[in-house]
């Protein structure tokens, strides 16, 4: 694929760096419209601060970001909040990321609010219940706390807030590490939904290659701040070239394998 | 992975008909509000890794909580639970402080908030020493050094100086291991003690848990979420839902031939990278039930695909399969 | 803004004894002083020679007796804690807006700005209150201004560093950032996300704050630079009373007791607000 012809995210060379230490070098990728792109790595590894630094939530020491062409570092402000509805994220831990003092419905007509402020109450209120059956949630739901909901429920609702301005990529930092492993894929499912519907493209990050193996069209190693291998997800699965990569699969129980 | 008749030995932990409940009711356990854990009854041997596997809310680590004397002063505890013979429940604190820490210990899910945070990791090490085997600080600390390069710290000399935020979340889960390890414990309950941890992180402390177990020929009570996760190491397991047990068996049993749906589909949900790659991820559908809501038949029923009638009216109770499985369920799967 | 949060917090602070005490005493004691010019026919100033210095009785309707001029104690006292009520609570109002306003700032924006704020703050600390009242005096005369403005000036202060210490602590909360990455300005993030969850214990040190304000008042009228003839309020009354306690102790007695009762009702209730938004509502 030509540099930035197309792409929807192309970042060459970023550096993130933390008290004058590297979190990410030298990072470059990029990602099509509509396309799936998995990042695996370690806790440590930086692919939390390149997500955060993708939306331009943590200040990038070198590089560049360009949107669909345009550079992103430079933007600012009102420019940058507006570029804030083609890109959002989802968080690693569902309860944290809703604000506790806000219900379902506020947290869910917020995007909303500051992206199409000429909504009227009601119509923000019908878009609102349509996005929570969309996540498999029930419109009576817009009126609880978010504590009054599961870890799976809650990143749902997480799901459908970042979901509302109807954005073109998805930033997904570890999504599912926090939940059970029989409602991980409930997620993974509803992100793959989603995705088939709204042809969103998705950055899903995590450190569990059986995870990311069910929703990536490519996936990308991150280890120590640089992306050690990239390649097309069965690739990397049957061929891992990288020896960070073949250790990361290894590390992967095998239940079968256990019981001799 | 061979076990003794369980018959003839005396088990190292016996709980017997335990009920927990949370409320302000005085009309006693029944009328309290919310039940943590319904009625479990199981069995540790010496030696053995029992694993307990349920969802959140399935009542796993409040059982062992109950069982350490360790829940909030409106819990409602009924039921029996024995170490060594010696019933815990209603045992004054002075002789439970004797036995928690020492012989009974406890490995927690989140290492950062198990440790305290203001005091260095060598010092926390040997406290455990001084204060269960009246140890001399030099004599704790020799221990406590001893104990961090058996559970594979790396420049061991070096932690014991540094504070809990200072290492990695494995190296923390290992030190919170050693701590258990500090007095030779008889049964070491670890809480989903890799939850908080990458997969790779995790491998190797499952790896630790099983060398320490030959070494030191502690039991171990191994609480996941995870079947996967627990396959690699546990002989027997427990599968907990809404505060019951409704399935016990060999891990061999489980993992091949569950009998009881829950298991079945529990099973699928364990990442496998070995088998061909499904378009869906293979997960349990629905939540499990809050603690609040009563009991009415079986409470697997709306999430399983082989409920009937039956099962949404009369609760199925746990039925002796063979010597060693149980399963609660009105159309158990075939074997 | 949230009301199920509250309710579970007005639900446990109900549940407290010694709060609801706390809270009945305010009420009744804000009753009577709005209803005291009601109940007794007479007036702050109106200057009784036939019943100078009496002791408490029901003669002449002076239930609280008379003090060295004359004039009903009842009225007064009660006159004194609408006034003492009056001070703390738009005092208090005051300086709780504007210590929001600094301390959410200061702390969301951090940096430069949250360093300069933070020596603004901390050079008016430094400011001896007395000295700061008198040169206010100086400048703007005598007024019930001045009495205002200083109380403001001293109360906003610790207002606006408890509220930052509470931003820089949710600021690094999930939601915050979550907010910031749905598009949300940082008017938005500060007013919908940062302000209701400070609310919580910022409503603490409000309610604890408007004592504190109605003792310093108190302090400043005692030494005669509060509140003036021929108004009153419970520190005036105070610093007569204290005067004349040897021969007419009834003087110190009505607004003394009637100051204690405010202070501690206002201080209990606030623990207790305290206990009660602490947790997080479980359900």
């Amino acid at each position: 694929m030509t540099a930035s012809c197309g792409s929807l995210l192309e970042v060459r060379g970023l550096s993130v760096e933390f008290a004058g230490r590297g979190a990410v070098h030298d990072v470059s990728f990029e990602i099509a419209p509509g396309e799936v792109l998995g990042l695996v790595g370690e806790s440590g590894s930086g692919k939390s601060t390149l997500a955060r630094a993708l939306l331009r939530l943590v200040p990038v020491a070198r590089g560049t970001l360009r949107w669909r062409g345009e550079d992103l570092l430079n933007c600012e402000g009102a420019a940058l909040r507006r570029r804030r509805r083609d890109m959002q994220m989802i968080f690693q831990d569902p309860l944290a990321s809703l604000d506790p003092r806000m219900t379902v419905g506020e947290t869910l007509a917020e995007p909303l609010e500051i992206f199409e402020p000429k909504l009227e109450a009601r119509a923000r209120q019908t878009r609102v219940a349509e996005m929570l059956e969309r996540v498999g949630l029930t419109p009576a739901m817009a009126a609880r706390y978010p504590h009054e909901f599961s870890g799976g429920q809650c990143q749902r609702i997480g799901i459908a807030r970042a979901m509302m301005p109807r954005p073109q990529l998805l930033v997904c930092d570890e999504p599912v590490s926090s939940l059970d492993v029989s409602i991980q894929g409930q997620i993974v499912n509803l992100l793959s939904d989603l995705r088939r519907h709204s042809n969103t493209a998705m950055l899903f990050i995590s450190h569990n290659l059986a995870v990311v193996r069910h929703l990536s069209d490519r996936v990308m190693v991150m280890y120590d701040g640089r992306i050690v291998e990239t390649a097309a997800r069965e690739a990397l699965f049957a061929t891992p070239m990288h020896p960070y990569t073949r250790a990361l699969l290894a590390a992967v129980p095998d239940p079968a394998a256990a019981l001799h | 992975m061979s076990t003794a008749a369980p018959e003839l030995e005396q088990p190292t932990l016996r709980i017997d008909g335990l009920k927990v409940r949370y409320g302000n009711s005085r009309r006693g356990i029944d009328a309290a509000s919310l039940a943590a854990v319904r009625d479990v009854s199981l069995q540790i041997f010496p030696g053995e890794c029992l694993a307990i596997v349920g969802e959140s809310g399935s009542g796993k680590s409040q059982l062992f909580l109950a069982a350490m004397g360790l829940l909030a002063g409106n819990a409602r505890i009924e039921g029996s639970v024995r170490f060594d013979g010696e019933e815990l429940l209603g045992l004054p604190a002075a002789a439970l402080n004797k036995i928690r820490g020492s012989k009974l210990s406890m490995v927690f899910q989140d290492p950062m908030t198990a440790l305290t945070p203001h005091v260095r990791v060598g010092v926390q090490l040997a406290e455990v020493r001084v204060h269960h085997a009246a140890a001399t600080w030099r004599a704790a600390e020799r221990s406590a050094l001893d104990m961090l390069e058996r559970v594979r710290v790396p420049d061991a000399p070096r932690r014991m100086r540094e504070y809990p935020h200072e290492l990695s979340g494995g190296m923390r889960q290992r030190v919170m291991i050693a701590m258990s390890l500090m007095c030779d414990p008889r049964l070491v309950i670890a809480d989903e003690p890799t939850s908080a941890l990458d997969v790779t992180v995790q491998a190797q402390i499952l790896g630790l848990l099983r060398d320490v177990r030959a070494q030191f020929g502690t039991s171990i009570a191994l609480i996941s979420h995870d079947l996967g996760v627990v396959a690699g190491i546990a002989e027997r397991i427990v599968v907990m839902y809404a505060g019951r047990v409704v399935e016990t068996g060999t891990t061999r049993q489980l993992l091949r031939a569950p009998r009881h749906p829950y298991t079945g589909l529990l099973t699928r949900c364990a990442p496998n990278l070995h088998a061909a790659r499904l378009d869906r991820m293979p997960c349990l559908e629905g939540q499990p039930p809050s603690p609040t809501e009563p009991e009415i038949g079986c409470a697997f029923a709306p999430r399983c695909p082989r409920a009937s009638g039956l099962c949404r009216e009369q609760r199925p109770p746990l039925r002796r399969i063979d010597e060693h499985s149980e399963a609660a369920c009105h159309h158990p799967l075939a074997p | 803004m949230s009301s199920g949060l509250w309710r579970g917090a007005g639900r446990r602070l109900r549940a407290n004894p010694a709060a609801m005490v706390a809270l009945a005493v305010i009420v009744v004691l804000v009753m009577l002083a709005l209803a005291a010019p009601l109940l007794n026919p007479n007036s702050i100033e109106a200057l009784d020679w036939s019943q100078v210095a009496t002791a408490p009785g029901v003669a002449h309707a002076h239930w609280f007796g008379t003090d060295r001029l004359g004039r009903d104690l009842f009225v007064r006292t009660f006159e004194g804690a609408r006034t003492s009520l009056a001070v703390g609570l738009l005092a208090g109002a005051v300086s709780l807006t504007l210590g929001m306003g600094f301390g959410t700032i200061a702390g969301y924006v951090g940096g430069r700005a949250d360093y300069l704020m933070m020596r603004i703050i901390e050079i008016l600390s430094g400011l001896p209150l007395v000295f700061f009242v008198i040169f206010l005096t100086v400048i703007l005369g005598r007024n019930g201004y001045v009495l205002y403005a200083s109380l403001v000036a001293i109360s906003w202060l610790t207002m606006a560093r408890i509220v930052r210490g509470q931003t820089l602590s949710i600021r690094r909360q999930e939601f915050i950032e979550a907010a910031v990455a749905t598009g949300g300005s940082p008017a938005r993030v500060i007013i919908k996300h940062i302000v209701p969850n400070v609310l919580g214990p910022v409503a603490v040190y409000a309610t604890l704050m408007v004592p504190q304000i109605i003792l310093v008042e108190s302090f400043l009228s005692f030494l005669g630079l509060g509140t003036q003839e021929p108004h009153a309020s419970l520190g005036t009354l105070v610093a007569e009373g204290a005067g004349e306690i040897e021969a007419a102790p009834w003087i110190l007695l009505a607004p003394g007791i009637l100051l204690a009762l405010l202070l501690v009702s206002l201080n209990v209730l606030g623990d207790g607000l305290r206990d009660a938004l602490d947790v997080r509502d479980p359900g």
